[in-house]
């Protein structure tokens, strides 16, 4: 088992806050932990809060990515449990935003005793549009926006800086300007969109014993309405909240909704 | 200045202007879209009231603008330079740069202002950049390729040239040391010299001749006469070593002759090299025959090599643990077996530690 200090280095974890309750952080596809700047430290009195980046994202130690390692998201919930069991964390209220929070339902799957609450904030346990589920894309327009990722400038930077540069010798400029466009590395951008959005974890929802609060807003261009009530009906002890805010990311349009509902809840 | 203040002409410059501008609440909604983008993007005037950031790109964008682009204003206050595609009244897709920036208009009330210019000759220069870069890389690949075989060539005829060298200094020191050596003797190791000199010769020939992809030239071939050709060539190292060689008849086959003499030099040479201490190596020659193939086999009373070891004496450098002290490259393998597989033959061995080796090809036989 890897050391404490290796597995923060690892995930660049973050911890603040002080009391015996822990809450953890798992931010979504795109960015990193300071997603998360404007809800968690309200928190931060009474709680321990962690943070960490998931591996490919931020700062994390991209040298233990592999695509063949990380070719789904068990692996993701697998380093939650590893960082877990590095800290020392017992009964963790886990808050994941949208892909995280496939990730939060499979790490409790895995290890149920090792999570007291699960909060999700816009969960979906598949983006594509399946028979009667509703997932909101179809995969040819996943598989649209993946290639767009290709050609995107937050990843153009990353990938063409270094051909313009012709050597190594400048790598700290083409790695300020990947972190500075909030990006991942070229080939893990691409296969941690695959994972995310053409996944399709829906058989492991009923399996969940939460407690469980679905946090969803309204109206929600990636993850529909419909589909937060889904897994809000499918998680045994889930609680559904819709939030009166529009978009995705309301822990960062809309962090005052959030962090009451939440609160209100864990009251 | 002034005149360009006022806040009528500020809006009818940002109407004009080729570049499209957003102006949308935390929500999304529009606040203002200018007349440029209005006209390119909205169906009807009431549009405006109901359409949201997410309306105006394609559908591979939207996911973008959760990921990175609420994100980034949020977290950062700003973004810039992010490839979109803008979504045309009439379904087209043009591709643009979008720049973001929030801004707080009054106290808690805070806007993004977007604006996005059309860069479709700037793509495709991108396009073609990215086709020059992974053209660049795959020519990279082959020449990389190219310079290990190439690299792979040099060592192994390094190693071939050794032999005939080897073979001249050893029978000069020999007619240095022999006072008194006989006319006969002096011509029959004269006609040894002139031999590996010529063999030297051939090969530095084939060397000249031959061109990195040429095909080897098959040709019918007696192996009697290849091996005694052989045995010639290696008089001195027989001679010194007091190997015992017996060779059967072998088969006529269809061979490169030039690959199949360096071949068989080879293997005999690793017969030798490899004896037990103390005990001289026998070799012996032979051939078994199967529908149109030939097996020549080349058994030896030798070392033996460890059988983990068998795979890796034929890689390119390979060599067997226990043979470190003594001389060898790990390369004439390896020249043999791409050679015979060069002919449409395979090389392989058989061995026990302490019984010896016994390697084996297969030709095609003529008829």
């Amino acid at each position: 088992m890897e050391s404490r200090m290796s597995i923060i280095s690892k995930y660049n974890i973050h911890l603040s806050g002080s009391g015996d309750q822990v809450m953890l952080f798992s931010h979504g596809y795109g960015c990193d932990q300071n997603m998360w700047r404007f809800v968690a430290p309200s928190f931060s009195d009474g709680c321990k809060i962690v943070l960490y980046d998931l591996m490919g994202a931020g700062r994390s130690d991209t040298s233990h990515y592999t695509p063949e390692k990380y070719n789904s998201l068990h692996q993701y919930a697998d380093d939650v449990l590893e960082i877990c069991t590095a800290l020392d964390l017992k009964d963790v209220i886990f808050v994941g935003h949208s892909v995280s929070c496939t990730i939060g339902i499979l790490a409790q799957l895995k290890k149920p005793d090792a999570f007291s609450h699960l909060i999700l904030i816009g969960p979906t346990p598949c983006y594509i549009n399946k028979d009667d589920y509703k997932g909101g894309f179809n995969e040819s327009d996943i598989t649209n926006m993946i290639e767009a990722l290709e050609s995107n400038f937050f990843h153009w930077a990353s990938f063409i800086t270094p051909v313009i540069i012709g050597n190594d010798e400048k790598k700290e400029f083409s790695d300020e300007l990947r972190i500075s466009f909030c990006s991942m590395p070229d080939g893990i951008a691409k296969n941690f969109a695959k994972v995310t959005f053409l996944g399709d974890y829906r058989e492991y929802l009923n399996q969940v014993t939460g407690p469980a609060l679905i946090l969803q807003t309204n109206p929600d261009a990636i993850v529909n309405v419909e589909v937060g009530k889904y897994v809000a009906k499918q998680i045994k002890n889930a609680h559904y909240v819709e939030l009166p805010t529009a978009g995705h990311c309301p822990h960062l349009t809309a962090p005052d909704l959030v962090i009451s509902a939440m609160k209100s809840y864990l009251k | 200045m002034n005149f360009l203040l006022s806040q009528d002409n500020l809006i009818k410059t940002l109407d004009n202007s080729n570049t499209f501008y957003f102006v949308l609440n935390q929500n999304l909604q529009l606040l203002y879209i200018n007349k440029s983008a209005k006209e390119t993007i909205l169906k009807t005037e009431e549009d405006a009231n109901e359409i949201t950031l997410y309306d105006i790109f394609s559908v591979s964008n939207k996911i973008l603008i959760d990921t990175h682009i609420i994100p980034l204003l949020e977290i950062r206050g700003a973004f810039e330079e992010v490839a979109v595609e803008i979504k045309t009244k009439t379904g087209n897709l043009i591709p643009s740069v979008l720049n973001g920036k929030k801004m707080a208009l009054k106290e808690n009330f805070y806007v993004y202002v977007l604006s996005a210019s059309k860069f479709s000759q700037r793509k495709l220069y991108e396009k073609e950049l990215i086709f020059q870069k992974n053209r660049a890389e795959d020519l990279v690949k082959k020449l990389e390729d190219l310079n290990s075989r190439l690299e792979k060539i040099t060592y192994s005829l390094i190693h071939d040239f050794k032999a005939p060298v080897n073979n001249i200094i050893g029978l000069i020191d020999l007619i240095d040391i022999d006072n008194n050596i006989s006319i006969d003797e002096l011509s029959y190791y004269l006609d040894l010299i002139k031999k590996s000199a010529y063999n030297l010769n051939l090969m530095i020939r084939d060397v000249l001749n031959q061109k990195i992809n040429k095909s080897i030239s098959k040709s019918v071939v007696n192996l009697n006469e290849i091996i005694e050709k052989v045995l010639k060539l290696m008089t001195i190292k027989i001679t010194e070593s007091q190997a015992k060689i017996e060779v059967s008849k072998l088969p006529i086959v269809y061979g490169d002759p030039s690959l199949l003499i360096r071949v068989f030099q080879n293997l005999i040479d690793n017969a030798i090299k490899f004896k037990k201490i103390n005990e001289r190596p026998e070799i012996k020659i032979f051939a078994e025959y199967s529908d149109s193939f030939a097996n020549i086999y080349i058994q030896d009373n030798g070392q033996g090599i460890e059988e983990e070891e068998l795979l890796n004496i034929f890689k390119f450098g390979g060599r067997a643990r226990n043979t470190s002290d003594i001389e060898g490259s790990g390369i004439g393998l390896n020249f043999c077996k791409s050679a015979l597989e060069e002919m449409g033959g395979e090389l392989k061995v058989d061995s026990l530690i302490g019984e010896g080796s016994k390697f084996f090809f297969n030709l095609p036989l003529v008829e």
